[in-house]
């Protein structure tokens, strides 16, 4: 999974390559705002979008969400440390990730204003005369998402209209 | 789950956008990303808007979302006055098959490909209600959500 919304690269527990690979050390993961102690090893060499990198720093964290959402388990998070060393297009036209040499200037694109904290991309919003700092989380299978207290206070103030659920 | 009648984001304006809540930063999920193409580089973003117009999925557009649940894809929620609803989906439906085919965990990705693809078309799902099974009918369309 492509998740922008994680600083790290993580390895799932439950996939079949966990048990081919030693962790050796202590890391942390930021997920969910949480810092996570996670086993922390090095993984030699994986091949992403036909290009080889080496000797990457992955954690194991599981992906609880994951067999819910897709039905099946995800081998590994790329997170933002292996994503940033790539110019790459999230491509939903095509459904494909490219990945090489782009002009990003070019006509018909735009650059926003993003802040990188603690190595996760954030970009700012309003809601009406509310402002806020959203972190841009491709690895979340939402539209928008608030904590529960935020999500309450809009809810509230009328800002939030709720769905209703049988 | 809830939506915005209006977010400003991405120097853009957007209306009815779906929202829910969960412990951590508030966030644009995948969902939102679909309405562009993105490039990074680095830690640079720029966006662009789609070629095909942004399609919304599953969820958006019938009202039911179903789950893979102890091996089974059953319907975890559905909306009230959603084209699901009044199809005759109901909460817990195990479906067991889509258009004839049959459906198995790994198939769930599959379902939702079909409801990306297709507008006004009736598709067949049969359901399994209490041992019960059932042939539900759905056109796919956008949502009639109903709001409190």
């Amino acid at each position: 999974m492509i998740d922008t919304g994680s600083n790290r690269t993580a390895m799932n527990p439950a996939s079949d390559f966990y048990e081919k690979f030693t962790f050796t050390k202590k890391g942390v993961m930021i997920s969910n705002d949480l810092h996570i102690d996670a086993e922390e090893g090095i993984l030699k060499n994986i091949r992403f979008g036909g290009q080889d990198i080496s000797n990457i720093n992955v954690v194991a964290y599981e992906f609880p969400e994951s067999k819910r959402i897709v039905g099946k388990e995800y081998a590994m998070i790329l997170g933002m440390d292996i994503l940033k060393q790539f110019k790459m297009e999230l491509n939903f036209d095509d459904g494909l990730l490219k990945i090489g040499e782009f002009v990003p200037a070019e006509k018909g694109w735009e650059k926003i204003p993003v802040t990188i904290y603690e190595g996760r991309p954030y970009v700012e919003c309003a809601i009406g005369e509310i402002e806020g700092t959203f972190l841009i989380d491709s690895g979340s299978n939402t539209e928008i998402r608030f904590p529960e207290s935020e999500f309450e206070y809009l809810v509230n103030d009328s800002t939030i209209q709720m769905i209703e659920n049988q | 789950m809830g939506f915005i009648t209006e977010l400003d984001i991405l120097r853009k304006k957007f209306e009815f956008v779906i929202c829910d809540q969960m412990e951590g930063s508030a966030s644009v999920g995948s969902k939102f990303m679909r309405r562009f193409n993105w490039r990074i580089d680095n830690e640079k973003f720029w966006t662009s808007p789609r070629k095909k117009a942004y399609d919304p999925g599953i969820f958006e557009r019938t009202g039911m979302r179903p789950s893979a649940i102890g091996g089974k894809i059953v319907v975890e929620q559905v909306v009230a006055g959603s084209v699901a609803e009044q199809a005759g989906i109901k909460l817990n439906d195990e479906i067991i098959h889509v258009n004839c085919s049959p459906v198995g965990i790994s198939s769930l990705l599959s379902i939702g490909e079909i409801f990306r693809t297709k507008t006004a078309t009736s598709t067949t799902f049969e359901v399994k209600r209490e041992g019960v099974s059932k042939n539900v009918s759905i056109v796919i369309k956008l949502p009639e959500f109903s709001v409190q």
